[in-house]
């Protein structure tokens, strides 16, 4: 599904990643971990389009496709989705309305009709259902006033709605208390598909409890230093990022 | 005065030494018990101190110029025919079957009014019959909020007034439905100077629509004073609409009193004119007495927009609270400057200002100016204005979503202007503005 090879990517012209490579395939669920400032979130972005990153070299596959090619809408359209860390305010527009103008618009693009008022409305009751989610928060304007776990319920709430092929969580936890994490995580389970693939990225081992991870990789200044199984996260969780950081750091200067 | 002042002649404008004489000679000076005293308070400070210039810090982003340039006509007999009673029918607001108090070019117009259904001892008449008629309620309020030399457009509208809309309800009534109070212009080149006042006895309710409209693309001119007393425990909540031609000039003033534990809430939906000049304030008079004032404008072309209010609390615990958009395309220039005076004995005073501008073009600008002036020490005030484009990263989280560019653009326009729109009074009139005027700012990410 997704492959990256040698990535590197900047941003205010200081270089984050430095020849970054993952390979991911459907089904799988990838954790990348990693120290702050090592290029986890800067990965995310970058993956998702935003334009204040710039690729200065290596390549993204998507498909078959050049994804670094596309604008980050029509990544979106092709399934890409990214839970934000720090998801916008948008006062004044509701969720519901949010949610189905970007909805719509991926419809648009697979060849499938539009749906009205009433049928996406049906629709987002019977996903906040699912996820447990109360509904009021779909007729609240987008993250306006929304406590931090409402922000990454609501994110999770529009992965569900919007159903990505590559769901990149960008450290949905930061912020969460446990039930809320809870929520989030159980909520991001119910739409684990052998179809769809996860990027989770986050600092901490906590949010692997919930969401078992099939690999999980280390970042270190901009490249993946460590490859592992879920019990690579708990080893880091008992050893902290130094042992990771130092022999391939050296090895890779080499 | 100093020395100065007195140096530099004031600049009258050719057409309105002419006005002042022509209304002095007729009938309508005299018509008005009352008022006759008024009137020369107000047309020789006019006289005396004639149009302000940048010089005045008041209107140091707001040249008169151009309107003073203008020569304009004057009307001393209302005039009516049938092709305004179908303009008068076409602006409803949202409100079809309220009833409806209507003016033409500065005349209370009975045949276009219809003013049945309203609640037992509320009175809603042209202000030129109820300074006749209801002398009593009238005589001690006219002039006495908006004072005769305060600006020179009130010491103008002051000396010429003809007519303009009345509204008593009286203590403990409440109103259910709106009331409309429309202000048509209809002639080109005319200048007229409507003059109103709303009186609420305590505890009396009502919601009114204050709406000044052409369905022309006409040169005017129109200077409306609006005066409020509001009683203990009295609530307004009024919508003011500007949708006057794009080539009109609106002048306006609006001041209101606030007894004890009243609601004057004032909410300002501006796209029409060309030029445009609001001075709103609000006398807290009475402990826990609150002002509301909301504003939208949407501006484009050459519009110049200038909302001056001053908020005055001069008594201990009342809340304050005022909210500005403006959204600004072409060449536009908007002016927000917003007083708030906290007396020494205004303990516990709640005051907060927001103004917030968003510039889809490079060409039009915004001067923006809070100005608080706390003379106690008990007291929670803010205040903080914002201008510039669109937010980049709320643009890439749209599209991070689907959502083309252009389209995040109208949407997050559009988002803007709801945000404050949905803190206006009658949800009725709220849907009519939303669907006349802020949903077309969807589209203005793709003519961007």
């Amino acid at each position: 599904m997704l492959e990256i090879k040698e990535l590197h990517a900047s941003v205010a012209k200081k270089e984050i990643l430095k020849g970054l490579s993952l390979s991911v395939k459907a089904g799988e669920v990838h954790a990348i971990m990693g120290p702050n400032g090592s290029g986890k979130s800067t990965l995310a972005q970058v993956l998702a389009g935003h334009p204040s990153y710039t690729v200065t070299g290596g390549t993204v596959s998507y498909f078959g496709k050049d994804l670094l090619e596309m604008s980050p809408e029509d990544r979106a359209k092709e399934g890409i989705f990214l839970a934000f860390q720090y998801p916008v305010e948008i006062p004044g527009v509701s969720n519901s309305y949010f949610l189905r103008a970007g909805y719509n618009e991926i419809r648009k693009h697979r060849g499938e009709p539009e749906l009205d008022v009433m049928d996406f409305n049906k629709l987002l009751k019977e996903r906040s259902k699912v996820l447990h989610i109360d509904d009021s928060l779909l007729n609240r304007p987008v993250n306006e006033g929304f406590s931090g776990g409402e922000k990454k319920r609501n994110e999770i709430f529009q992965l569900a709605v919007l159903e990505p092929r590559l769901a990149i969580l960008d450290e949905t936890d930061s912020g969460l208390d446990i039930d809320a994490l809870r929520t989030v995580s159980d909520g991001v389970n119910k739409l684990r598909s052998k179809d769809r693939a996860f990027i989770v990225v986050t600092h901490y081992q906590r949010l692997l409890n919930y969401i078992v991870p099939d690999f999980v990789h280390v970042l270190s200044a901009g490249k993946i230093v460590k490859s592992g199984g879920k019990e690579l996260a708990l080893e880091l969780e008992k050893r902290g990022y130094d042992w990771v950081k130092e022999p391939v750091a050296a090895g890779a200067a080499l | 005065m100093s020395a100065t002042t007195l140096e530099k002649p004031a600049v009258l404008g050719g057409c309105w030494p002419a006005h002042l004489e022509a209304v002095e000679r007729s009938a309508a000076w005299k018509r008005v018990p009352g008022a006759a005293e008024l009137r020369t308070q107000g047309a020789t400070s006019f006289r005396e101190r004639g149009f302000p210039s940048t010089d005045d810090e008041e209107w140091r982003y707001t040249s008169v110029e151009n309107l003073v340039k203008v020569g304009f006509r004057q009307s001393l007999e209302p005039k009516a025919d049938a092709l305004v009673a179908n303009t008068a029918k076409m602006f409803t607001f949202g409100l079809e079957k309220a009833p409806r108090l209507v003016m033409v070019d500065g005349f209370f117009s009975k045949e276009l009014s219809s003013l049945g259904g309203l609640p037992a001892g509320v009175i809603a008449c042209g202000l030129a019959e109820a300074m006749d008629k209801h002398r009593a309620l009238v005589e001690p309020r006219l002039g006495k909020f908006a004072k005769p030399g305060m600006t020179a457009f009130t010491s103008l509208n002051t000396a010429l007034f003809q007519d303009g809309a009345f509204v008593h309800v009286p203590e403990g009534v409440v109103v259910e439905r709106p009331l409309v109070i429309l202000h048509l212009s209809h002639e080109s080149y005319l200048a007229s100077h409507p003059r109103h006042l709303f009186v609420l006895g305590a505890g009396a309710q009502i919601s009114l629509v204050e709406a000044y409209a052409s369905p022309s693309c006409d040169l005017y001119f129109t200077n409306a004073v609006t005066e409020v007393d509001l009683a203990r425990g009295a609530r307004l909540q009024s919508v003011r609409i500007e949708a006057e031609s794009g080539n009109a000039f609106h002048v306006a003033n609006t001041q209101s009193r606030l007894a004890e534990g009243s609601l004057f809430q004032h909410c300002a939906a501006i796209t029409g004119a060309e030029f445009f000049r609001h001075d709103l304030g609000s006398l807290l008079a009475g402990e826990r007495a609150e002002a509301q004032f909301f504003g939208l404008t949407i501006a484009s072309g050459k519009q110049h927009i200038d909302h001056h209010t001053v908020i005055d609390h001069a008594v201990p615990n009342c809340p304050s609270r005022e909210f500005y958009k403006a959204i600004l395309n072409g060449r536009s220039h908007v002016v927000f400057n917003g007083k708030v005076f906290v007396r020494e004995d205004a303990q516990k005073t709640d005051a907060k200002q927001t103004n917030k501008n968003l510039l889809l073009s490079d060409d039009a600008r915004v001067d923006t100016k809070p100005q608080l002036e706390i003379f106690a020490d008990d007291v929670k005030c803010t205040h903080g204005a914002t201008i510039g484009p669109l937010d980049e990263e709320s643009i890439y989280y749209c599209r991070s979503r689907g959502i083309a560019p252009e389209i995040a653009r109208g949407i997050l326009t559009y988002a803007f202007a709801r945000d404050v729109l949905q803190h206006f009074a009658i949800p009725e009139v709220c849907d009519w503005l939303d669907k006349s005027m802020v949903q077309r700012l969807l589209d203005a990410g793709r003519t961007a």
